[in-house]
C-alpha cells in the first residue's frame, strides 16, 4: 500500500468530485442525444455524382502545393465520413495541411435497385468516372489513391483490370490479399459451407446489420466495455467526441450490393484471386502483375479484423510495382482514429505520399 | 498496461478478460460458425415451410410475388445502369481533351505540421 500524503488525497477527493460533476452534465447530454462530434465536420461539396454515389471535394483556404490530388475511398461494409472522423480527426484536414488537393468517393448506401450492381459497376463504371471528375475539377493529369480496407481491394482489382488508369500512386490500408487468414467466418464462405443467397435480404443486399453483427460477434464484451470506458472518460469532453464519432462510425454499416458480394466472395475468397492471379472484371482475366504504380501498403500489426499474415503477401503479387510496406502499432480503426492515428500514424503515411508527390509551381 | 487506472478499472479489465477471452476463443472457432450456419439453415427452412400455404394461395390466385417485384425492379436498374454508362459515353465525347497537367517542382520531404 503506497504511502499517501494527505494533499495528495485531498486533491484525488477534490478531482473526483469535479468529474463526478462533469460525469452527470455530459451523462445528461449523452442520454439526450447530444451531438460531441457532427458528421463530417469538414466543408466539402459534391462535385460529381452517379446514382448514389457522390465525389466530395475538401474545400481548402489556400491553393494545393502538392499534387496530384488524392482520392480516397472506403470499402462498400462502411460510411465514408472515416476519412473526416471529427474536428480534430479528419484523415481529409490532414491531407490538405500536408498541401493536397482531397476528394473523397462516397459509394452511397445500396437500396433494392442497387442488388444488380456489380464490381464492374463500381470498377469498370464509377471509379474511372470519379477519377475524371477530379481531373476536371482541379486540371490534374492523374491522382493518388488511399484505399482503407476493402477500399484497397477494389483499387487493387480496379488496377489491374485496367492499368492505364492516370494513378500516380496507392495506399492500401489494413487491405487483406490473403483472404485464408480472415477467421472462421470467412473460411466459411471460402468453403461454400455459406448459401450465398441466404446471406441477402428482400433487397437483394447483403443487410448492413448483418455486417455490423459478423464485425460484432468477434468480441462479445466489446459493449460493455466500451460502456465501462464510456463512465470512466465520460467527464472529458475530448473524450465524448471521438468516443461518438467513432461508436457511431463502427455501428453504421451500409448493405453491400447483391451481385458484387457474390462476385467478391468468389473471386476474392473462394479463389483467393489477389493471391493466385485469378481475378476477373468483365469476364476478362486481369493481373495484378500488371499494375505499375508505386504502392505503400500500411499494415496494423495490432488489427484482429485484417491480420498481418492477410496484408503483408502484397509485396509478392505486385511484381510489376514498388511496394512497400510500412508497419504500424494500431488495430484496423485505431489506425485511422484517435489521437496516435493523427499525432504519430497518418503523418508517416502522408510523408510517403508526399516523397512520391510534387510540388505545384 | 494498467499504470494509472484506477483500481475498479484494474479489477474490471481482469475480469472482462477471464470471461472475455474464453468467449472471443469460442466465437473464432469453426465449430461455432458451423453451429450458427445450422440456426440460421433451420430458421429458414421453419419459414419456408409456414410460408407455402400464403404462397401456393398467391399462385392460385396470380398475385404478384415480392421476388416477381424485385426482379422487375432489378430488371430496370439494369437499364438505369446502362443509361449511366451512355450518359457518360456521351459526355466523354462532349469534353475537350483534358488539360496538361500544372508545371510541377521536385518533390519534397512532407509537412512536419501534417
Amino acid at each position: 500500500m503506497p504511502d499517501l500524503a494527505v494533499g495528495d488525497v485531498i486533491e484525488t477527493v477534490r478531482r473526483e468530485v469535479e468529474r463526478t460533476a462533469f460525469r452527470a452534465r455530459n451523462g445528461i447530454k449523452y442520454v439526450r442525444g447530444s451531438q460531441w462530434a457532427p458528421i463530417g465536420p469538414t466543408p466539402s461539396e459534391t462535385v460529381w455524382q452517379q446514382g448514389k454515389v457522390q465525389l466530395r471535394h475538401y474545400r481548402r483556404d489556400t491553393p494545393p502545393t502538392l499534387g496530384p490530388p488524392v482520392l480516397a475511398f472506403l470499402g462498400m461494409v462502411g460510411r465514408a465520413y472515416v476519412f473526416d472522423l471529427w474536428k480534430n480527426n479528419s484523415i481529409a484536414q490532414l491531407l490538405m495541411d500536408a498541401g493536397f488537393d482531397v476528394f473523397v468517393l462516397d459509394w452511397g448506401e445500396p437500396g433494392e435497385e442497387d442488388a444488380v450492381n456489380t464490381l464492374e459497376t463500381y470498377l469498370a463504371g464509377v471509379l474511372p468516372r470519379a477519377i475524371k471528375a477530379v481531373e476536371r475539377q482541379t486540371g490534374a493529369g492523374e491522382v493518388s489513391l488511399i484505399g482503407y480496407c476493402m477500399g484497397g481491394n477494389l483499387a487493387l482489382h480496379a488496377l489491374a483490370a485496367q492499368p492505364e488508369l492516370p494513378v500516380r500512386n496507392l495506399v492500401t490500408m489494413a487491405t487483406p490479399v490473403d483472404f485464408r487468414h480472415l477467421g472462421p467466418l470467412i473460411d466459411a464462405l471460402a468453403n461454400g459451407k455459406i448459401d450465398l443467397d441466404s446471406v441477402l435480404d428482400q433487397t437483394g443486399n447483403v443487410p448492413g446489420a448483418l455486417v455490423r453483427q459478423s464485425f460484432k460477434a468477434r468480441k462479445p464484451t466489446a459493449d460493455l466495455v466500451n460502456y465501462v470506458n464510456l463512465w470512466q472518460n465520460l467527464w472529458n469532453d475530448d473524450y465524448m467526441e471521438g468516443f461518438q464519432a467513432i461508436g457511431r462510425w463502427l455501428q453504421d454499416h451500409i448493405p453491400v450490393p447483391g451481385a458484387l458480394f457474390k462476385q467478391a466472395v468468389q473471386q476474392w475468397i473462394q479463389d483467393n484471386g489477389f493471391m493466385t492471379d485469378r481475378l476477373k472484371l468483365g469476364n476478362r482475366r486481369v493481373s495484378l502483375g500488371a499494375i505499375r504504380v508505386p504502392t505503400l501498403a500500411v499494415i496494423a500489426e495490432r488489427d484482429d479484423i485484417v491480420p498481418e499474415p492477410a496484408t503483408a503477401p502484397i509485396t509478392e503479387i505486385l511484381t510489376g510495382a514498388e511496394v512497400e510496406l510500412m508497419r504500424l502499432d494500431a488495430g484496423h480503426a485505431s489506425l485511422t482514429s484517435g489521437r496516435k492515428a493523427v499525432k504519430v500514424l497518418l503523418p508517416q503515411v502522408l510523408d510517403w505520399l508526399a516523397r512520391h508527390s510534387e510540388e505545384i509551381a | 498496461m494498467t499504470a494509472g487506472k484506477p483500481r475498479w478499472r484494474q479489477a474490471f479489465d481482469r475480469a472482462e478478460r477471464t470471461v472475455g477471452g474464453p468467449l472471443e476463443g469460442i466465437v473464432a472457432s469453426p465449430r461455432y460458425v458451423d453451429v450458427t450456419l445450422l440456426v440460421r439453415r433451420v430458421r429458414g427452412t421453419a419459414g419456408t415451410v409456414l410460408g407455402l400455404p400464403m404462397t401456393t394461395l398467391r399462385y392460385v390466385l396470380n398475385v404478384p410475388a415480392r421476388g416477381d417485384i424485385r426482379r422487375l425492379g432489378h430488371q430496370i436498374a439494369a437499364l438505369t445502369n446502362e443509361v449511366h454508362d451512355l450518359a457518360a459515353g456521351i459526355e466523354d465525347l462532349r469534353q475537350p481533351t483534358a488539360p496538361s497537367p500544372p508545371a510541377r517542382r521536385p518533390a519534397r520531404k512532407a509537412g512536419g505540421d501534417a
